[in-house]
Order: C-alpha cells, then sequence, then structure tokens
C-alpha cells in the first residue's frame, strides 16, 4: 500500500504545471542541434535528451546551461527525444529536422 | 429608468430568475467597502429602462451577516422603484418569512414564485391568486430553469410602478403599541421608506436602521427593555415567531399536497450521498473529478491556449525596441516582464474556467452544503468550516495544486472565520510549481531518499495547513464572526447549461479584471527592485568590453567570406542576431505546418540575413557563418544571463537578501539563497534558473544544475532539508498573494500573508538547522524528525476543544420536504 502511495506520488511530481518544448536544427555540418524548454518559460538545463534509431538509443545525455545538445547526425531515420519525465517527451522525427 | 432590487432567500433560484430577465448585458462590482458582489443588469421593456440589482440572498432580512446589511442598505440608500421577491414555489412557508420584511418596508413589492415545475412535480397545487389578495400584491408564477415566466415578471414590474403601495401589515399584537409609540417619535425622519417598518426594525435592534437614527437610540433601547419586562419576551424573537406564524396560515389557506408523505427523489438520493458509509467515498470521488479535470485537463488545456500567450509575448518583442546586441533597452526588458507576469495569470484561465463551471455545477445541483455537512465534524477541529474542503483540495491535497484557485474558491464559505482561515492556509499546500524546486534540491542533496522525501513533502503541507488554521482561528482570528446559521440542505435542482456557462464566464472574468490590474501594479514595483541601481559603471564596462571582444571574434570569422563586408558592424550583427532570436522563438512554439510559413515570412522579410539563420545546403560560406552565428547568440545569451544575476546582487532585493543573511545564517542560508528565495517570489519559473545560475561555476563543464549545487555550493543535505522546509512554509508566488487581497479585502491582509508564514518558515527551519548541526543529524534525519512533530502536533491539537463565537448549536439538518408535519 504504501509503495502504492509513493509510487502515485513521484508521478505526480513529473505532472508539472508547464509543457514541454524542443524545436531542432540541422546545423548543415552533420550535426544537429536541439533546443529545449518549457512552456513556462523555465529552463530545461540538465533535462534528459536521447536519440533513438529503432528501438536503440544512439546518444544520451542532459540539455546543457543553454537548454541545447548539438549532436553528429546518424546515418538513415531517427528521433530525438526530449524527456522531461512521464506525459513530458517530445518526440523529434530526423526527417522533420530541417536543412 | 424603473430601478429594480431582486431579492429572495439562498437557493430560491434567484440568479436564474436574474438571467431571464436581465439577459446578457451584466455588470458586476462590489457592494462598496464589502467583498460581497453586486450584480446588475440594465434592459429595455416598452421604451421604458428598467435596471435590476440582484440583492445577496438572504434568508431575512435582519443585520446577521454581512449579505443581510448590504441588502438592507442598497434598500434604504438608493432607494429602487419595486422590489421583486422571488420565492421558492416548493418551500413557500419558509421563503415567506422574508417576503413579510420586504413587504413592510413601503415599496411596491413584486412576488414571484419560482420552480412551478418543481412545486408541481411534488404534488403541490398553489393558489396563485389567493397568495396575491393575502399579501395584497403582485404575484407571478414562474419556472427559471424553465425560462417561463419572463414577460409576466416584467409586466408586474411595470405596473407595480405605477400603482400606489397597499400597505401590508402584520398584527404584531402585544407589540403594537410599542411599534406605534416609535412610529410617533419618527415624525420628522426622512428615509423614504415605510416608519412602521423602520419601528418595527429599530425594536428588532437592527444595526443598520439605529445608524441611520442614531438620535433615538437610547429611547429605543429603553422601550425594548420595556416590552422585555412587561412581557418577557425578546423583541426580535416574538417578531420571528408572529412571521412564522404568518406564514404557516398563508401557507394553509393557498397551498394543497397531494403527496404528503411520499419519498422525494432528493430523500433517496440523500438517503445514498449523506449515507455514514457512502458519504466519504461519494466525497473523495467527487473531488478526485474535480481535481482531475480541472487541473490535470486544465493544465493540459494549456498546451493550446499557451501559445496565444506566446504568440502575444513574441508581438510584444517585436514591437518593443530592439537590443544592440548585450544592451537591452529598459524599456524592452519592462515590456517582456510585464508580459510575462501577466502570461503567468492568463495562463490559468482554462483551468479557471473548468474549475468555475464544475463549482457552478455543484452549487447549482445542492451537492456543496452536503459536503460541507459531512466534512465540518473534521474541520470544524481546527477552526475550518466544511466548505473549506474544496479550497484545500484545489491548492493541493491530493499530490499538488494551485493555490490562486484554491483561494478564489473560498468565496462561498459563509462562516467569516472560518473563511479567513481558509484563504490563510490554503497557499501551505503543496503548489505544483514547488515541484521543480524540490526536485533540484532532492536530486542534489537525497538522492538515494528521494521517494522517502517526496512522501514527506507531498504530506505535510495538509497537517501545516491545518495546524496553521486552528493556530490563527485561536489568535489573530478569534474574534472574527462565525455565523449564526443553519446550514440548509436544499433539494437537488438540474442545472441548466446556460446558468453554469454564464457563472463561470462571469467569474473568470472578474477574475481577469481585478487580478489584471493588481498584478500589473505589483510586477511594475518588483521590477523596480530588481532593476534598481543596475550595473555599476565598472561592471557595464567590463561587460561591454566582452561583448566588444565577442563581436570582434564574429567579424573576424566572417571577414574572409563574401558576405564579410555587411557583417562588419555592431548595428548589423545585432541586427542579424535579433531575427535569429525572433526566428528562434517563433519556431518553437510552430507546428510542421507552421513552421514552413514562419520560414517563408522570415524569407521575405529578412532575405540577406534569412541566408545565415537558415543557409541553404550548396552555400558553405552561409553555413560556416550560421555556426559563428549560433556560438554568438550562446555567448550573447551567456552575458545576458551574468548581466542579469550581477544586477540582481546590485539591486535592492539583493541588498535586502544580504541585509536578511545575518537572521537567515542560522536556518544555514547565505545571501544567495536569501536573494533565489526573493526573486522566486516574484516570477517563480526563475527559482530553479535562479539557483542553477548562481551556482554554476564555468561555462565550460556540462554539469547539472543539481550537480552544480552539490558540488560548488559546500552545502551538506541539513542545509538542503532546512531549505526544503522553508520553502514548503513560505506562500508560493505572487499572483496567490493577489488573489489573498481580493478574498480578505485588505492589503493588511495579503501582508500578514507573506510575512507570516515567512517568519514560521524562517523560525522552523533556523531551530532545526542549529539543532540539526548540534546534534549532528543529517538531512533526511532532521527532516523526519519535523515530520513527525507536525504530525503529532496535528493530532494534539485536533483533540483540543474549540469552540465557535456566535453559534452554539452544531450542524442541523433540516429536511425540507418534511417540514410541514
Amino acid at each position: 500500500m504504501k509503495k502504492v502511495i509513493v509510487a502515485s506520488l513521484l508521478a505526480a511530481s513529473s505532472l508539472l504545471a508547464h509543457s514541454a518544448l524542443m524545436s531542432c536544427f540541422d546545423n548543415g555540418d552533420g550535426t544537429v542541434t536541439c533546443e529545449g524548454g518549457f512552456s513556462d518559460g523555465s529552463s530545461a538545463s540538465g533535462t534528459n535528451f536521447f536519440v533513438r534509431q529503432g528501438g536503440n538509443v544512439l546518444i544520451t545525455g542532459r540539455m546543457d546551461q543553454h537548454s541545447e545538445f548539438t549532436f553528429k547526425k546518424p546515418e538513415g531515420a531517427f528521433e530525438a527525444v526530449f524527456d522531461a519525465g512521464e506525459g513530458h517527451q517530445v518526440v523529434i522525427q530526423g526527417k522533420d529536422i530541417a536543412q | 429608468m424603473i430601478k429594480v432590487a431582486l431579492a429572495g432567500q439562498p437557493n430560491c433560484g434567484k440568479s436564474t430568475i436574474f438571467n431571464l430577465i436581465s439577459g446578457i448585458k451584466q455588470h458586476i462590482a462590489n457592494y462598496p467597502g464589502v467583498t460581497v458582489e453586486k450584480k446588475s443588469g440594465v434592459f429595455s421593456h416598452k421604451e421604458t429602462k428598467i435596471e435590476v440589482v440582484d440583492l445577496p440572498g438572504t434568508y431575512s432580512f435582519s443585520s446577521y451577516s454581512l449579505e443581510e446589511r448590504v441588502a438592507k442598505e442598497f434598500i434604504l440608500d438608493e432607494n429602487p422603484d419595486v422590489i421583486v421577491n422571488i420565492v421558492d414555489a416548493s418551500n413557500i412557508k419558509r421563503n415567506l418569512y422574508l417576503t413579510f420584511q420586504l413587504l413592510e418596508i413601503g415599496k411596491p413589492v413584486v412576488v414571484v414564485l419560482n420552480m412551478m415545475d418543481v412545486a408541481k412535480r411534488r404534488g403541490m397545487e398553489i393558489n396563485v391568486e389567493r397568495i396575491a389578495s393575502m399579501l395584497s400584491c403582485p404575484v407571478v408564477a414562474a419556472s427559471g430553469a424553465k425560462g417561463e415566466g419572463k414577460e409576466a415578471i416584467v409586466e408586474a414590474i411595470l405596473q407595480a410602478k405605477n400603482a400606489p403601495y397597499n400597505e401590508f401589515k402584520i398584527n404584531y399584537e402585544e407589540l403594537e403599541p410599542t411599534i406605534k409609540e416609535v412610529e410617533a417619535l419618527l415624525e420628522e425622519d426622512t428615509l423614504q421608506v415605510s416608519k412602521r417598518w423602520v419601528a418595527i426594525k429599530a425594536l428588532e435592534g437592527d444595526s443598520v436602521i439605529l445608524e441611520k437614527i442614531s438620535h433615538l437610540n437610547t429611547t429605543i433601547k429603553e422601550k425594548r427593555l420595556a416590552f422585555h419586562n412587561t412581557h418577557d419576551k425578546d423583541a426580535e424573537s416574538f417578531l420571528a415567531a408572529l412571521r412564522y406564524d404568518s406564514a404557516d396560515v398563508i401557507y394553509h389557506q393557498s397551498v394543497s399536497e397531494k403527496q404528503l408523505g411520499k419519498k422525494t427523489v432528493t430523500d433517496v438520493a440523500d438517503s445514498i450521498v449523506l449515507n455514514r458509509w457512502l458519504s466519504f467515498p461519494i466525497l473523495f470521488l467527487i473531488i478526485f473529478l474535480i481535481y482531475q479535470s480541472s487541473i490535470v485537463y486544465g493544465y493540459k488545456l494549456t498546451d493550446y491556449t499557451w501559445p496565444i500567450l506566446a504568440a502575444f509575448k513574441n508581438f510584444i518583442i517585436a514591437i518593443s525596441p530592439a537590443p544592440d546586441f548585450t544592451q537591452v533597452p529598459m524599456i524592452t526588458d519592462f515590456a517582456i516582464w510585464m508580459v510575462n507576469s501577466a502570461n503567468a495569470l492568463l495562463n490559468y484561465i482554462p483551468i479557471f474556467l473548468i474549475l468555475f463551471a464544475l463549482i457552478a455545477i455543484l452549487e447549482d445541483v445542492g451537492y456543496m452544503p452536503r459536503m460541507a455537512f459531512i466534512l465540518d465534524r473534521i474541520f470544524k477541529k481546527f477552526g475550518l468550516h466544511g466548505q473549506s474542503t474544496l479550497p484545500l483540495v484545489l491548492g493541493g491535497a491530493f499530490v499538488g495544486g494551485c493555490a490562486v484557485p484554491g483561494v478564489m474558491a473560498t468565496k462561498g464559505i459563509a462562516d467569516e472565520r472560518a473563511r479567513m482561515a481558509t484563504i490563510l492556509s490554503v497557499p501551505y499546500m503543496n503548489c505544483l510549481a514547488k515541484v521543480p524546486f524540490y526536485t533540484l534540491l532532492l536530486g542534489a542533496f537525497f538522492e538515494a531518499q528521494m521517494a522517502l522525501m517526496m512522501f514527506f513533502i507531498s504530506t505535510v503541507t495538509l497537517f501545516i495547513a491545518l495546524i496553521v488554521a486552528r493556530l490563527l482561528t485561536s489568535t489573530v482570528l478569534k474574534t472574527r464572526e462565525t455565523s449564526p446559521f443553519v446550514m440548509e440542505l436544499p433539494p437537488y435542482h438540474l442545472p441548466t447549461l446556460k446558468g453554469v456557462v454564464f457563472r463561470a464566464i462571469e467569474r473568470v472574468w472578474m477574475y481577469i479584471k481585478k487580478v489584471g490590474t493588481i498584478v500589473l501594479a505589483v510586477a511594475i514595483v518588483l521590477f523596480a527592485m530588481l532593476e534598481l541601481p543596475g550595473l555599476s559603471k565598472e561592471q557595464a564596462s567590463s561587460y561591454e568590453q566582452r561583448s566588444q571582444a565577442l563581436l570582434d571574434a564574429f567579424y573576424q570569422q566572417t571577414a574572409n567570406t563574401s558576405y564579410g563586408e555587411r557583417l562588419n558592424t555592431r548595428e548589423h550583427v545585432a541586427e542579424l542576431l535579433n531575427v535569429y532570436d525572433d526566428y528562434r522563438a517563433r519556431r518553437m512554439i510552430a507546428t510542421p505546418d507552421q513552421a514552413e510559413k514562419i520560414d517563408a515570412t522570415f524569407e521575405a522579410n529578412h532575405p540577406f540575413y534569412f541566408t545565415f539563420v537558415r543557409p541553404p545546403a550548396d552555400n558553405a560560406e552561409a553555413r560556416a557563418i550560421n555556426r559563428h552565428l549560433r556560438n554568438l547568440s550562446r555567448d550573447r545569451r551567456g552575458i545576458l544571463q551574468e548581466i542579469k544575476n550581477t544586477k540582481i546582487e546590485n539591486s535592492l532585493l539583493g541588498h535586502i537578501g544580504r541585509s536578511l543573511e545575518p537572521i537567515t545564517q542560522f536556518a544555514g542560508f547565505d545571501w544567495k539563497i536569501n536573494v533565489a528565495f526573493l526573486s522566486s517570489f516574484a516570477a517563480r519559473e526563475s527559482a530553479v534558473a535562479t539557483l542553477g545560475s548562481i551556482y554554476e561555476n564555468n561555462a565550460a563543464d556540462n554539469l547539472r544544475a543539481e550537480e552544480a549545487m552539490a558540488q560548488n555550493s559546500g552545502y551538506t543535505p541539513l542545509h538542503a532539508a532546512a531549505i526544503i522546509i522553508f520553502m514548503i512554509l513560505t506562500p508560493p508566488c505572487i499572483a496567490t498573494m493577489i488573489v489573498v487581497k481580493l478574498q480578505t479585502g485588505s492589503y493588511r491582509w495579503m501582508l500578514f500573508a507573506i510575512f507570516f508564514p515567512i517568519t514560521l518558515g524562517l523560525i522552523v527551519s533556523s531551530v532545526l538547522f542549529t539543532l540539526g548541526n548540534q546534534f549532528g543529524w543529517s538531512g533526511v534525519e532532521a527532516f523526519a524528525l519535523f515530520y513527525g512533530l507536525v504530525v503529532a502536533i496535528t493530532l494534539f491539537v485536533g483533540s483540543l476543544p474549540q469552540k465557535r463565537i456566535n453559534w452554539s448549536g452544531g450542524l442541523v439538518k433540516i429536511n425540507l420536504n418534511q417540514e410541514e408535519k
């Protein structure tokens, strides 16, 4: 019972009062930069970020102090994921990242 | 113009009738000096303008409650032409008690028998003509919920205005001689109402009337005493008894009930809703649904409304003077600050719309008083009221909520002391916006015990709110009135869509109007406190040098390209950067379709700069410049952030933070923490950012804010525990304080709501920190101790007796359907 309470509290704690946002740009030099943020203006610095291809996570890390993450563009289709917790994931398809 | 006052008891369907006859052109304000809402509407009928003012719902027309005072003062001071009395037809006998007092005033009265459909369903046959002749005033049958009776009511108003007033008299038997004597004394009086009524009210000891005729107060006192001595009865209860008897006479002569003794739907529903075993589960289910729909789904809705606010912000930025590299004009800073403050509040609108609609439904259905009835037993122990439930839940009783709607929802609490106590304790509940702050500290100092600490933080808040409520009601709020009312459980009604939507929009609009004006005023003051005196000369020139170095580097990087000549002045580069940042800000909130449109617009407006903002694939030079531009933009943002921090350090608020250090050191807070607290109170979204940036060492490493803080601050988990405890106890944000001001109607209570929790938080965290240092407690130990202590105090306080002033009885359930034996 106690476990259930703790678990539900944790789930709730990620239910923040804002929504997650991300936009990615292809830098044209073989790298992509994604910038994260929150609707209320909060910094996304330190938030999890990863790149996956199929079921594999290729690159993982955290948004830097400018709420950005730059990575080498993988070959083929991929997804960039801004992971700010349950219900606060933003996924951008590689093909949607404009040149 | 005919001025009409709409009067009636609570739950008689007064607002439905008000909406029915006055239409959508309504004006809402407060009665002067009090927080009671004044609704009025103007409409035309047959070339006559009619103004309808909705008086607050009152059971009688004495001066026991604020609402009654307000209603009576309106009649005396504003002199309406016609009084329309709404009567619940299914409840005639009780409603007539007010009707008699209105008839005695000496103004033309139109009685509207509302809810005729409900009466009919209950098998009541009402002889409307008979009532009209007994009351000697026009009586109109209507059903507001079904939209029936508008024409007849308006016609009756027009006729009543021109018809002579038919005096209505109840024979008050033994009191009659005294009434006549007082009436005679009033000969010279100029009140535009019946002298007999003034005399009766004065003998009842009515404070509003006595204020108007203060020269006679001693005489009246003597007469009241004389009556008491001769008849061994108090004038007011004697009058009340006669009025009830008269109501009974009218009821028996004009109403016949066919289904007497049969169980009504309300009886059946109440046997479930108020059932000893089911009442709590049902209550929790309803509260959970409200919470889920307004807070959770409301926030989801803000995902759709927020881009509108963001676009508004982008628009304001666009029309403000553009920054010159790292030199941002103060007016631009100010504009952005104001938009951010306004947006923070406007962002709540979807939540409020849902919340207010649900509350309106619960009110219409009749569940609100039942909820209060169920929980009053527990809350009473802490000086709160059954009606405090909803505000506390919205404030974050379960998992995290928002104090702004919580405080707003205290409006309906009838008991003045409990209402104040609720307003002042809701801000202790677990505010959703504090959660990132906790997560930051827990991640930095309590990574292993995160779940346990989160559990502590989430549950301790309700206990604290209860203790504070109890503390306040036995001290500063001790003398506040608790209302002398008997809880009424009205029959269940089906809510009308129109009424619900109407009230939800109306309340949201009021929120925007009121909070808007105050928030802007407070935001201006805060801006000045954070911004002034600004950078010193040395600091300014040092930042300027660094900026120039960045620019020089950029010129060099572009010099050898074919664009070099057009990118070698500060003016051009600053403009390019502004275009670049604006582009990125817009792209951030855009959907893929919109993104293409944004690209097209930018390309059209800034063809040259757009080459670097979004370089073509085959242009290697533009790509290189884009890369440099990106770095330049980052570095610029870095400098701007540093400037901001320096400004905060220099600012008035920064000085306050420093000057508080001698006090806050006992809690383990240095001035940086103080400033973070102060500025987070100003704009909560900056709490994490401020702390993060204060503890950031250098731009180079990629540490998370948590890690940076744990490594660089020199804090121990005990420090963190003290900080968290302080954060739990401090008020969530400016917006909350502003609604506190709105609901208490005074800035003094707002200041109290700010400084009392801060002092309390400081004392508690100081004691814990100092003792913890003394005995070598770990952060978790200290926090667990704090938690245990709070729970123990709650249980102890809850077991103490507390009496209610002016209210000796407990809650009494009146079963309205069986009051006629």
